[in-house]
């Protein structure tokens, strides 16, 4: 195994049996996904627990996950679940039945053309900015700009549709500019 | 080698964490897309049957005789059996969701192409005789549930309406052959007759009127193919 192994390419090899290199994967992912939920959350106190339900599930389930995919979306759709549940738990995540962004369509702007590579500087201003967004934004943000997730990766995280990604960042975004000024 | 993966990797050592096997989601993706085609046919079946009732009562064509007859369709149909199909069409949109073609466009495409689905798959059906067989079956087995349900499709239909075969041709109007009972039919000038007024013994028709013993004053007669009742 070396560094340069894809995901998908590690994880054919655990399918294989080649369970160790489970340790591989986690190495990849801890940092992010405590990041992740560090930020999606606002400063829970068990983020440790959280990302380690979050590998026993995706070592548990692994034999579901399709080697012709991603693998990063996939970790971060458990993540997600693993977070929301946390949310819903604490009773911090309002669901509707009627979510108007993920039923209806949407003229979105190109992915390339939003792009927005946030600086470091950015990253602190805008990470401070977080903890006012419902946790809908919040996690839209996290994902697209601290996580580095394409709008389609984030599609199949949340699984809604590419437009709904779209429009939950430039709402997002609208929001985190009004509280900037 | 840190201690968050050091604890992880002891787990799955231990055997206290294990894979499940590849069967397991094979086996639940399958039955996931069984249960997926079954809300699907039993929506097929009830928006199939649905038409079937409203075509042998007659409230199907009586849309043609204007708002009245309009009025009659929406006052007559079978609305706790519609509900019920909505409820099913409901949990199609949910189950169909689930995949990645759906939930990546915005689900209104999933709620639109799931009715659109049914409606295109329940029109092929519909082409065939299948609830004639059915009913055939029904009541010389006397199935549970189903024969209740086939009983009232010839048994019940809405005051205000007669179909059935014309036995005899009188004066303004004509004798009606209905489920063995004699109504006699009056065409007056306000009488709305959108498929003519030519009208020989033998006949199928449909009438909307309003009855009195054994007359009826119609307000819209309608020919009938040989296929429906």
């Amino acid at each position: 195994m070396t560094d340069s192994d894809t995901d998908e390419v590690i994880t054919r090899r655990i399918l294989d049996g080649d369970i160790e290199l489970f340790g591989e994967l986690i190495s990849r992912y801890e940092a992010k996904l405590k990041r992740y939920a560090r930020k999606f959350l606002s400063r829970p106190d068990d983020i440790e627990d959280l990302v380690q339900d979050v590998f026993i599930k995706a070592y548990t389930n692994i034999q579901s996950f399709d080697v012709t995919l991603r693998f990063s979306p996939w970790i971060y759709r458990i993540a997600h679940n693993t977070f929301v549940n946390e949310l819903k738990r604490k009773g911090k995540y309002g669901s509707s039945f009627f979510d108007s962004e993920t039923i209806l369509p949407f003229i979105q702007g190109d992915e390339t053309a939003d792009k927005e590579t946030l600086s470091d500087e950015r990253k602190v201003e805008v990470e401070a900015l977080l903890e006012t967004l419902s946790p809908k934004y919040r996690e839209v943000i996290v994902l697209h700009y601290f996580e580095d997730l394409s709008y389609l990766e984030i599609s199949d995280v949340l699984q809604i549709s590419v437009s709904a990604v779209g429009v939950r960042i430039t709402r997002a975004r609208e929001q985190l500019k009004k509280q900037y000024k | 080698m840190s201690t968050f993966k050091d604890t992880i990797i002891d787990k799955i050592k231990s055997g206290e964490v294990a894979m499940k096997p590849k069967w397991y989601f094979v086996l639940r993706a399958f039955l996931f897309l069984c249960s997926m085609l079954f809300v699907a046919l039993i929506s097929v079946y009830l928006l199939t049957f649905i038409v079937f009732a409203l075509h042998k009562t007659g409230v199907w064509f009586t849309p043609s005789f204007g708002m009245r007859g309009l009025m009659f369709l929406v006052v007559s149909s079978p609305w706790v059996l519609i509900l019920v199909l909505c409820m099913f069409l409901g949990l199609l949109y949910v189950l169909v969701t689930h995949y990645s073609f759906s939930y990546r466009k915005p689900l209104v495409y999933s709620m639109i192409g799931s009715v659109l689905f049914v409606i295109a798959i329940s029109s092929f059906v519909a082409q065939t005789s299948i609830h004639d067989r059915v009913q055939t079956f029904v009541e010389a087995h006397q199935v549970p549930g189903f024969t209740t349900l086939y009983d009232a499709v010839g048994k019940e239909r809405p005051a205000g309406i007669a179909v059935g075969t014309i036995s005899e041709l009188v004066e303004n109007g004509f004798v009606l052959q209905v489920d063995g009972e004699l109504v006699t039919i009056k065409i007056g000038l306000l009488t709305r007759q959108p498929t003519g007024k030519e009208y020989s013994i033998g006949d199928k028709v449909m009438v909307l009127g309003k009855k009195t013993d054994t007359t009826m004053q119609a307000f819209g007669i309608r020919h009938l193919d040989n296929t429906t009742n």
